[in-house]
């Protein structure tokens, strides 16, 4: 039994033909990787007759670094070598095998099995790896570029908002004095009149012009008038209280809002305003002024409540200046 | 004694002698390839053996791809393991890379080196006009590949003998999930680092003396590269062995130690 196992297979074929060719490349090789002998498979893949003389001469040069940095230290420690990946070099082509080798009887016996197929799927798996890996990576350099872009915006976007800011400052606010200009009191005219409508409420406006304010130029020069200006500007904002809009209308004229005040309560202002500027020390020329009242009543606008003020003032003027009227 | 340093690199001590004997492994292994070898001077030699970082059982968290970029990462894992055992005056055994890490060890710190003994060296492994140094990029690249085909088979072989042969089953599947989870980054750009490198330029700066060993079959650095580094290393010797391959210290380790002894004899 015993020998018709391993002696005479069906008929003849001895196990030696069998093993010549088998569907595996098979080989001995001696310690120093010399090789003794092969099957006549391995012979056919490479196309030759004889065995070539050294392990070496079977593979592609990346298979045999690969093979003396791993297989010398992996026989000597267990004695095989399962399923090393390899690829033979023929004359013709590349062959991908899976070797594996045990040492015995102070010799190494091996055999290859092709993997042609399954290689390139290897293949496809491993370059899709790579592109995966590759994407991965581009994605992650796309995120910090784009992270660099979103602060570079942020940033732009506050110097924009500091920007506005300083614009709007500087579209509402008078050079010559920083007040409020006329535009901007304007606005803020059409807002107390809506709010008052709404709220039942009351403001009032104080019309200011400086008398006789031309002789003030004439007498100075234009820098001292604009430093006049400068000072009656100040003066007016120690005269009023935090919700009050001081502004100048252009010229000489200046405006004072009031909001929550009425007629009475205004003209009171307006007088101790007249008097106060009347009675202070200035640094250049001393002036005086002519104020017109007016209070918001319901069904006046923007217009309306100018000319009731103009009105107010032309009758201070009229009553020999430095002096309040209400319209 | 920097203790850090010992844990980093794996250090391990032995022997008695007031000369020291570092050795260094080669790309793709660890101090485990020195087992057959160190054993044989312990009697005569303080013995060190170690793992680079990213290698057998270094702290592989202490890798860094921009130390390792360049060989010298490499040097400076050497210098680190002699600072921290305090050495002077060793004789450096590197294999195959590590010849060229010993290299420019020697010439950064020529008073550390007194002898300088390659297994297996090679300066330069890639061809270029007037130079055959044995491989082109595309083999490379193919090594490359074939590592990482190859990668879940070799990781194994370490992994019995690292942890003892009576080892229990479950360490040493631990252990090579261990190996598995981190080593492909590090051993691909370990080899790529090998095998691009050129430190051709760095050889006649050596002041060390040096011995060659060279095999024949060798097919990462054939007997031509050993010539040419003996060429250009003022104090050195080459000696062609009998044994054949890459890892003579492996396959003959008795012929590697009485060539090692009869240098160190000089």
């Amino acid at each position: 039994m015993h020998k018709s196992i391993f002696g005479e297979v069906d008929g003849g074929t001895s196990m030696q033909e069998q093993l010549n060719l088998a569907p595996f490349g098979y080989m001995v090789m001696d310690k120093k990787l010399g090789i003794l002998t092969m099957n006549q498979t391995l012979l056919e893949w490479f196309g030759v007759d004889m065995a070539p003389a050294h392990m070496h001469d079977l593979l592609t040069i990346a298979s045999r670094i690969y093979f003396q940095t791993y297989f010398p230290p992996s026989i000597k420690m267990h004695g095989k070598v399962n399923e090393m990946y390899l690829t033979l070099k023929t004359k013709s082509e590349q062959i991908p095998v899976l070797m594996n080798t045990v040492e015995r009887n102070e010799q190494y016996e091996c055999v290859f099995v092709q993997m042609k197929v399954r290689d390139e799927y290897e293949n496809e798996l491993l370059l899709a790896k790579r592109n995966a890996e590759r994407i991965l990576r581009d994605t992650d350099e796309a995120y910090i570029k784009l992270q660099g872009l979103m602060k570079e915006v942020e940033g732009k976007q506050q110097e924009l908002v500091e920007l506005n800011i300083q614009l709007k400052e500087l579209a509402t606010t008078d050079p010559l004095t920083g007040l409020k200009n006329r535009r901007c009191l304007q606005e803020l005219i059409v807002e107390n009149i809506e709010l008052s409508k709404k709220e039942h409420s009351s403001f009032s406006l104080l019309l200011i012009d400086v008398d006789f304010f031309k002789r003030v130029n004439d007498t100075y020069g234009h820098p001292i008038g604009d430093a006049v200006l400068q000072e009656l500007s100040k003066k007016l904002l120690v005269e009023t209280r935090s919700h009050d809009l001081v502004a100048r209308m252009g010229g000489e004229e200046f405006m004072i809002v009031l909001p929550n005040t009425n007629k009475e309560q205004a003209q009171v202002i307006a007088e101790r305003i007249r008097l106060n500027i009347d009675q202070d020390s200035w640094e250049h020329t001393r002036i005086t002024v002519s104020i017109g009242v007016t209070t918001y009543e319901l069904a006046d606008n923007l217009s309306i409540l100018f000319s009731k003020a103009d009105e107010a003032l032309y009758r201070s003027k009229k009553a020999g200046r430095n002096c309040v009227s209400v319209s | 004694m920097n203790t850090h340093i010992i844990k980093r690199n794996h250090i391990n001590v032995s022997g008695k002698g007031t000369q020291t004997l570092v050795f260094a492994h080669g790309f793709g292994c660890d101090q485990l390839v020195w087992r057959d070898i160190a054993p044989a001077f312990e009697e005569d030699y303080q013995v060190v053996l170690f793992d680079y970082v990213g290698s057998g059982r270094s702290d592989k968290s202490q890798y860094s791809t921009e130390r390792y970029a360049s060989l010298k990462g490499y040097a400076q894992d050497l210098l680190d393991v002699c600072d921290a055992l305090e050495l002077k005056d060793i004789v450096l055994i590197g294999h195959s890379v590590s010849s060229m890490v010993g290299v420019l060890a020697s010439i950064q710190r020529p008073e550390l080196m007194e002898k300088l003994i390659m297994i297996g060296p090679s300066p330069r492994y890639l061809n270029e006009p007037g130079y055959q140094g044995g491989f082109e990029k595309s083999d490379i690249e193919a090594l490359l590949d074939m590592m990482e085909k190859n990668y879940n088979e070799w990781a194994k072989y370490l992994a019995p003998v690292a942890m003892g042969t009576d080892a229990n089953q479950d360490l040493t599947e631990d252990f090579e999930r261990q190996l598995c989870s981190n080593d492909p980054v590090i051993a691909r750009q370990f080899a790529e680092v090998t095998f691009t490198s050129d430190i051709r330029s760095e050889l006649t700066k050596v002041t060390t003396p040096t011995l060659i060993l060279q095999t024949l079959d060798d097919a990462i650095a054939p007997v031509e590269i050993g010539e040419y580094v003996h060429s250009k290393i003022p104090q050195s010797e080459f000696v062609l062995m009998q044994a054949t391959g890459h890892n003579p210290h492996i396959n003959e380790p008795e012929e590697t130690i009485s060539c090692i002894k009869a240098f160190l004899a000089k």
